[in-house]
């Protein structure tokens, strides 16, 4: 049987080590599939996904166990790589050769499509990168979002628009479909 | 289907719900090439989302996260610990100060726990009310005597100076004895107002503010 989120919770507070495992074996996939998005880089996000889970433990109090506990967990994530792009900025470049973005070469279209869809990705800006994934990668709900980037739902939809509007320019200026002269809805 | 309903139907698609093509979708997409776009851009994207693959993490990861997690709260605890120990080892070192102090150097004559006595209010002085009473009625008596001994006086000057009576008043005879209590009764007078001002003087010092703080503000 599979132990709620809450049950969770409460043995790791306890201590219990079996508590801490399912709860990083839950959501270490989702936590470290948005810090490969939200960084671009695997080994970075690789050390933040550990620095995340850091935090949720030691803050694991402070969670309203009245709401849904995966917003909470992914708005600490954003928050994290928000912080390391910001010293990441500051720092000298020093290992462009572990960039993930020089994967294997495509070998067809559909290959074509992902590997430009995920170099639009990295040129949105962090918030609408953030809800992009959010939404399209990790399926949560306008609502989810919202309480984990602790913002109005209207936000999150306007900025959704306008990841959308982006990421297809771009697939237009690279030719992977033809003009759009309308925005989408 | 119109453009508006063909755009909310692109966007519940675009909202994750799953939908099955229409015959007036397809009727309004095949003589609309605006939307014809706006689809077209939208399944591309649809596609392309749902070729992207998750990025999996190195199998390690997940034991590295527990280790470092467990490690972490270990050492937390142990600070914690540490912490309460500290406090408790420096409260008692306080406790054995004070009680140390207090067996080596005995006040007996004075007990550092005895209730000390609410201190006394001063008396209160008289109010301004009762002031201005005590005053008038000071006044009243002070005209009244003066008027009296200033008709003594008045009437003994008269018979002195062997000068006409224009008030009629009843002649008195003129002794050292009536002189000096003329000279009482004035010298009384003066008392009772100098008495009076000096309330009057006191009362309005009380209420004034101390001079320092005067001073300093």
């Amino acid at each position: 049987m599979i132990d709620s989120d809450v049950v969770l919770v409460r043995r790791s507070l306890r201590g219990d080590a079996q508590a801490i495992q399912g709860l990083v074996e839950r959501f270490q996939p989702e936590v470290f599939g948005l810090c490969v998005r939200l960084l671009h880089h695997r080994q970075d996000a690789e050390d933040v996904t550990q620095e995340v889970f850091l935090r949720i433990f030691r803050s694991l109090r402070r969670w309203d166990s009245s709401r849904p506990l995966k917003p909470w967990i992914m708005g600490i994530t954003v928050n994290r790589c928000r912080t390391w792009l910001s010293q990441r900025a500051r720092r000298p470049e020093l290992v462009d050769y572990l960039h993930d973005t020089v994967a294997s070469p495509p070998v067809d279209d559909a290959a074509e499509l992902t590997r430009e869809i995920q170099a639009a990705l990295a040129d949105l800006r962090l918030e609408y990168r953030s809800v992009f994934v959010l939404f399209h990668e990790q399926g949560l709900p306008y609502e989810n979002i919202a309480l984990a980037l602790k913002k109005p739902v209207g936000t999150i939809k306007t900025w959704l628009h306008r990841a959308r509007t982006e990421v297809l320019t771009r697939l237009q200026r690279r030719g992977m479909i033809s003009e759009v002269n309308h925005e989408l809805p | 289907m119109n453009c508006p309903e063909c755009r909310d139907w692109l966007q519940r698609r675009l909202d994750g719900e799953t939908l099955a093509s229409l015959p007036a979708l397809e009727a309004h997409l095949a003589s609309c090439p605006a939307c014809r776009q706006q689809h077209q851009a939208a399944q591309v994207l649809l596609d392309g989302m749902r070729g992207l693959s998750k990025p999996t993490a190195n199998p390690d990861l997940e034991r590295r996260i527990v280790t470092r997690v467990l490690a972490d709260r270990q050492a937390r605890r142990e600070r914690f610990r540490l912490r309460v120990w500290t406090t408790a080892a420096l409260a008692a070192c306080l406790m054995l100060m004070a009680l140390a102090g207090y067996l080596w150097f005995p006040n007996k004559n004075k007990d550092p726990f005895a209730i000390k006595p609410p201190d006394k209010e001063p008396p209160a002085g008289p109010s301004l009310g009762e002031s201005v009473q005590e005053a008038r009625l000071a006044l009243s008596s002070l005209t009244e005597r003066l008027a009296d001994k200033s008709k003594e006086q008045a009437l003994m000057w008269l018979s002195f100076a062997k000068l006409p009576n224009p008030m009629g008043l009843p002649e008195q005879p003129l002794d050292p004895q009536t002189l000096s209590q003329a000279g009482q009764g004035a010298s009384e007078g003066i008392q009772t107002v100098a008495h009076s001002a000096r309330r009057a003087v006191n009362y309005f010092l009380r209420e004034l503010p101390p001079l320092e703080s005067s001073v300093k503000n």
